[in-house]
């Protein structure tokens, strides 16, 4: 497997899963895209065991996934923004991958894409959780080729609840008085800048890979 | 008055945790304090089960310490930074609190503070930490950050590695200026041949760094715990001279 691809988002098949998909399809390699929260892994404990041979002393899931980054030469890491930062699944995962950095940097020269899906339409914190990971990328030696961010969905769109909520994030969103219907859903597909630059990236990688 | 601390700092007695029970025991009231790394709080599945209940439906310590968080006037919280963020324990129990938020803000009034400690860039999740609590309904009174021992001192082979914590936040790597080489400069010599990933050269001054050694960085933290008292004092004044005025 040449590309990996990995989701912090736990939502099934969701607009962060599905751009991060989009720039491996892109690249017509051999890839797998891994989603977090069907794996069981837990935050770094800063123990310090991984300082002298690279492995984690955690026995969770974390050693599935290492395996596969150990076995991959690019990297799609993809979050989502919670409370303007990335959330703690895709932060659990730069975490983990700390036991890969000390003494041998072992993930040093590999290519490295940021992708964050936030709400968008203004507010930064979706560029705030790419960047996040593209910053987490480049300490740990990585060639970050680019980072994209997509809109998605609020979730006070799909909360169900319809009568007047004194904390919904519609009308910040779109426009005071605004209420939660089907029409103001997004999909990451219609998003055509957001899918060319992704396709853009995707064909990068194959091209830094195969040539 | 009822106050509780919650460490997302994973490190056995951590300064996070210092600071914390400094603030809580300046409070003078009934405190408790939580290590996030001691119970198991997950992040938040994004189910929206709870938009009705605020209750998290996950199985976990999130539903005794949630009823915490519901009984106590004012919340501590503090957290190491790892890659330029709160810790990974202190950004799941921060999502779990979502579940007490939706239509009816639960945690709306209560009083915070927030601590943050690390090498660099700790003054970002002192600041991420309030706005979250803040989207929370939760009125911040006081925030502080300190700088702590860096893994790279203790995990034994600092002095000689490319890639310590000062390499990775340098000028070089980031393009922005932490401020590490300035605020360590009893801790730690970078030396003149060393270059960021490339060559490691360092010498250590100390062991470690501990905020129980820094009067000053203590001396904030009771500040905040005096603040929290005299807040809430207040507000129960001003909540029964409303009373009477009735």
């Amino acid at each position: 497997m040449q590309v990996l691809g990995i989701s912090g988002s736990p939502v099934l098949n969701s607009n962060t899963d599905r751009l991060i998909k989009t720039v491996l399809d892109a690249t017509g390699l051999e890839y797998e895209l891994v989603k977090l929260s069907e794996y069981d892994i837990h935050p770094c404990r800063a123990c310090l065991g991984c300082a002298n041979d690279n492995i984690c002393k955690q026995q969770d899931d974390w050693h599935i996934i290492e395996n596969k980054i150990k076995e991959c030469d690019a990297l799609v890491i993809g979050g989502y923004p919670t409370y303007g930062t990335l959330d703690s699944r895709t932060k659990m995962l730069t975490e983990r991958m700390y036991s890969m950095h000390h003494q041998k940097m072992l993930n040093k020269g590999k290519i490295g894409v940021a992708v964050a899906v936030g709400i968008g339409r203004g507010i930064p914190s979706v560029d705030h959780a790419a960047d996040q990971i593209a910053a987490f990328m480049e300490m740990e030696g990585i060639n970050v080729i680019g980072k994209i961010s997509g809109t998605g969905n609020i979730t006070c769109l799909s909360c169900g609840y319809g009568g007047p909520c004194g904390i919904s994030g519609v009308p910040m969103l779109f426009g005071a008085g605004a209420i939660p219907s089907k029409d103001k859903y997004t999909a990451i597909e219609d998003q055509k800048e957001v899918i060319e630059k992704a396709n853009e990236i995707g064909c990068k990688i194959r091209e830094m890979l195969v040539n | 008055m009822k106050v509780i601390g919650i460490s997302g700092s994973p490190t056995a007695d951590s300064n996070t945790d210092t600071l914390i029970k400094k603030i809580l025991d300046a409070t003078g009231a009934e405190t408790e304090f939580f290590k996030l790394s001691d119970i198991k709080v997950g992040p938040c599945i994004a189910c929206m089960k709870c938009v009705y209940t605020n209750e998290c439906i996950l199985n976990d310590d999130f539903k005794w310490l949630s009823k915490k968080v519901m009984e106590a006037d004012a919340i501590v919280i503090g957290s190491s930074t790892f890659y330029g963020a709160a810790s990974a324990f202190t950004k799941a129990f921060i999502e779990r609190l979502y579940s007490m938020r939706h239509i009816k803000l639960l945690t709306g009034g209560k009083l915070a503070a927030t601590v943050a400690v690390g090498v660099a860039a700790e003054s970002m999740v002192t600041e991420w930490m309030g706005n979250a609590l803040g989207a929370g309904g939760m009125e911040i009174v006081g925030s502080m950050t300190a700088k702590g021992t860096p893994c790279c001192f203790v995990c034994g082979i600092g002095e000689s590695c490319h890639y310590p914590v000062w390499n990775a936040y340098s000028q070089e790597m980031t393009g922005m200026n932490f401020g590490v080489e300035e605020s360590y400069r009893e801790f730690l010599e970078i030396l003149p041949d060393n270059k960021p990933y490339e060559h490691g050269s360092a010498r250590f001054l100390a062991e470690y760094r501990s905020v129980k050694d820094e009067p000053e960085v203590l001396a904030e933290a009771r500040k905040i715990g005096q603040a929290l008292k005299d807040k809430f004092e207040n507000s129960k004044k001003t909540a029964g001279d409303q009373k009477c005025k009735c």
